[in-house]
């Protein structure tokens, strides 16, 4: 019995982190970088390479270093559709392109995993990239999260919600890592 | 021919050297602003079907496979808002054609420029670049992103110094303002430009007699992913030209001094003439999802003609001649393209020339291309495609138009960097 209770009260704790979780991904730049909002238009601009300089968002005057991942992912292919209406595979093109007429001024850094690419954003004081909400307590103080269209990760109408942003599937994949955080009360 | 290419050769190297040493010096000195090299290996091979001329007489190319070409880029953003960029190229194999053999193992510096960015609205650049005529001209180079292995006609150097329909694309230029800027969410992009244009002496340094200049004008309205463009480009210069071939006269005179008319493949004289060129050009890019349309059209009004040295265009069946009217080239091309899962993309293109000074056909050439690229990642593509090549002859009025003539491609391009 009591364990039914604990169950029950697991649920409830999911139930309310989900609706309390309203951002799949959240975009992070170097702490140095004095941007602390873009809009989805300007996000559109620095990854399809339009804008190359921080200046031309009203950011620090570095040259754009722009984070990806290595292998293609769903989270990927959404935020990239989002920001730019392009696939994950149709924006690497881009880039290629823009790198072969001599528009983009650094190669745009491919990491392997999450963790890695957090670990790049302290040394590249350019640096863009996005990563899972989930992934929040590993940044480091070096690193910021920036809004987008002035609205904080919290915010339900955060561009990447996950209401507006997440498929069955993340939201499947979000439950279980909170289940996995809770399995301590088990 | 093999000394002007050595000279070809040797004339690049200053421009290298600079480049080289500026981005070197650069990343030496900052960490935080290194060069980035990178770059692509291309590896094509061809099959083409038995060519056959009006007069019966026949060509048969062999077929060929062989690693192209090497490219390697140099980007540095090497001083606050200045930056330097080039593209070098080594050529591993020969053209795929019968001739430029000179070029196996050769190194050009196909670009070589400086950049000063005041704003976004206002860069100012210095070098050696492509002109920015038409969409495709500035990225001529990008064949890892193409689906394509050929360009469109009129970019295809190789197609062009075969059959000597000389193109009608400028050539590199030298000093020129671009920018961007946005007006009501409408994108408008420019630039200005001005080069030592075409005309070089012997060696191929330039003879700083005339020069070309021009402006292109890029407009992407808010519709999603629209690019629309024109172009413009004047040049008084020297040109390479085709004499006016007679082929009727040609099999006349043959059959009367016996000759057997199918032995002889009209030979290419080499003939300049002063000519002032007066380039227009209108492109178009759209993108609905996965469907992609591209297309460009331009026409090369040539006025002012005057015959340098007409000694060799006497020949001995006595049927070139030359004519001083003013006369136009055009051409354009449309390419569909539809893109499955992010990885293969099968495309159609309609190629048109129209010459009336092309030295073999001085017709025009339709070129029908059917193919597909495949990319397992973003950094490799693998392409295959099939053309056929339609000959009509609008101006010599030959009973049968040539034979067509059918090409196999197949090719890899890979990204590296």
């Amino acid at each position: 019995m009591n364990k039914i209770y604990r169950i029950i009260y697991i649920l409830i704790l999911t139930f309310i982190s989900i609706n309390d979780l309203p951002a799949q991904i959240i975009v992070i730049v170097n702490m140095q970088n004095s941007i602390s909002s873009l809009s989805l238009n300007e996000l559109k601009e620095i990854y399809t390479a339009d804008v190359v300089q921080w200046e031309s968002v009203n950011g620090y005057g570095e040259y754009i270093t722009l984070l990806d991942y290595k292998r293609k992912s769903e989270v990927a292919d959404k935020y990239f559709m989002t920001v730019a209406n392009l696939s994950h595979a149709k924006i690497r093109l881009e880039w290629i392109g823009k790198m072969l007429t001599g528009k983009i001024q650094r190669v745009p850094i491919k990491c392997s995993s999450e963790n890695e690419l957090i670990k790049c954003v302290p040394t590249n004081a350019g640096a863009i990239g996005f990563i899972d909400v989930l992934q929040i307590n590993k940044l480091p103080h070096s690193v910021k999260i920036v809004k987008i269209n002035n609205k904080n990760f919290t915010n339900t109408d955060y561009p990447f919600s996950l209401n507006q942003f997440g498929n069955s599937k993340t939201k499947t994949l979000v439950i279980s890592k909170i289940l996995n955080n809770y399995k301590l009360l088990l | 021919m093999r000394n002007k290419c050595k000279m070809n050769r040797f004339k690049n190297i200053p421009y290298l050297i600079l480049v080289l040493i500026l981005c070197f010096s650069e990343s030496l000195l900052s960490q935080e602003k290194p060069i980035s090299i990178y770059g692509y290996l291309d590896l094509a091979g061809r099959d083409v079907s038995k060519k056959q001329f009006f007069n019966g007489a026949t060509e048969n190319p062999p077929s060929t496979f062989m690693l192209l070409r090497t490219h390697i880029l140099l980007n540095s953003h090497f001083y606050k808002n200045w930056k330097a960029f080039a593209i070098i190229r080594f050529q591993n194999g020969t053209f795929l054609g019968n001739e430029s053999v000179e070029n196996k193992g050769a190194f050009d510096l196909l670009e070589g420029w400086f950049e000063y960015r005041y704003d976004k609205w206002l860069r100012i650049r210095g070098g050696k670049f492509l002109a920015p005529f038409g969409y495709y001209n500035t990225r001529k180079y990008n064949s890892p992103i193409f689906n394509s292995i050929l360009l469109p006609l009129m970019y295809e150097d190789e197609f062009l110094s075969q059959t000597s329909a000389g193109t009608i694309i400028p050539p590199e230029q030298n000093l020129g303002i671009l920018g961007e800027f946005l007006i009501d969410n409408w994108a408008i992009g420019y630039n200005a430009y001005i080069g030592n244009g075409s005309d070089t002496d012997e060696h191929n340094y330039d003879v700083n007699n005339n020069k070309g200049i021009g402006f292109r004008i890029q407009v992407e309205p808010p519709v999603h992913n629209l690019t629309i463009g024109t172009s413009f480009y004047t040049e008084k210069s020297r040109f390479d030209i085709r004499p006016y071939l007679d082929m009727n006269a040609m099999m006349k005179k043959a059959a009367v001094t016996g000759q057997p008319v199918n032995t002889i493949i009209p030979i290419l004289p080499n003939v300049n003439e002063n000519e002032t060129r007066k380039t227009f050009g209108f492109d178009l890019r759209y993108l609905i999802g996965n469907f992609k349309l591209r297309g460009e059209y331009v026409q090369s009004d040539i006025t002012d003609v005057a015959l340098i040295d007409a000694s060799n265009i006497s020949d001995t069946l006595n049927t070139y001649a030359f004519d001083g009217s003013d006369f136009s080239k055009t051409f354009y091309f449309i390419n569909l393209s539809y893109t499955f899962f992010d990885k293969l993309t099968p495309f159609f293109e309609l190629n048109v020339f129209e010459d009336p000074r092309h030295f073999v056909y001085r017709n025009t050439l339709h070129r029908y291309t059917l193919g597909t690229s495949f990319r397992p990642n973003s950094n490799i593509a693998i392409k295959i495609e099939y053309h056929i090549h339609q000959f009509g002859d609008i101006y010599n009025k030959v009973p049968n138009n040539f034979k067509n003539y059918e090409m196999l491609w197949a090719a890899i391009s890979v990204f590296f960097n």
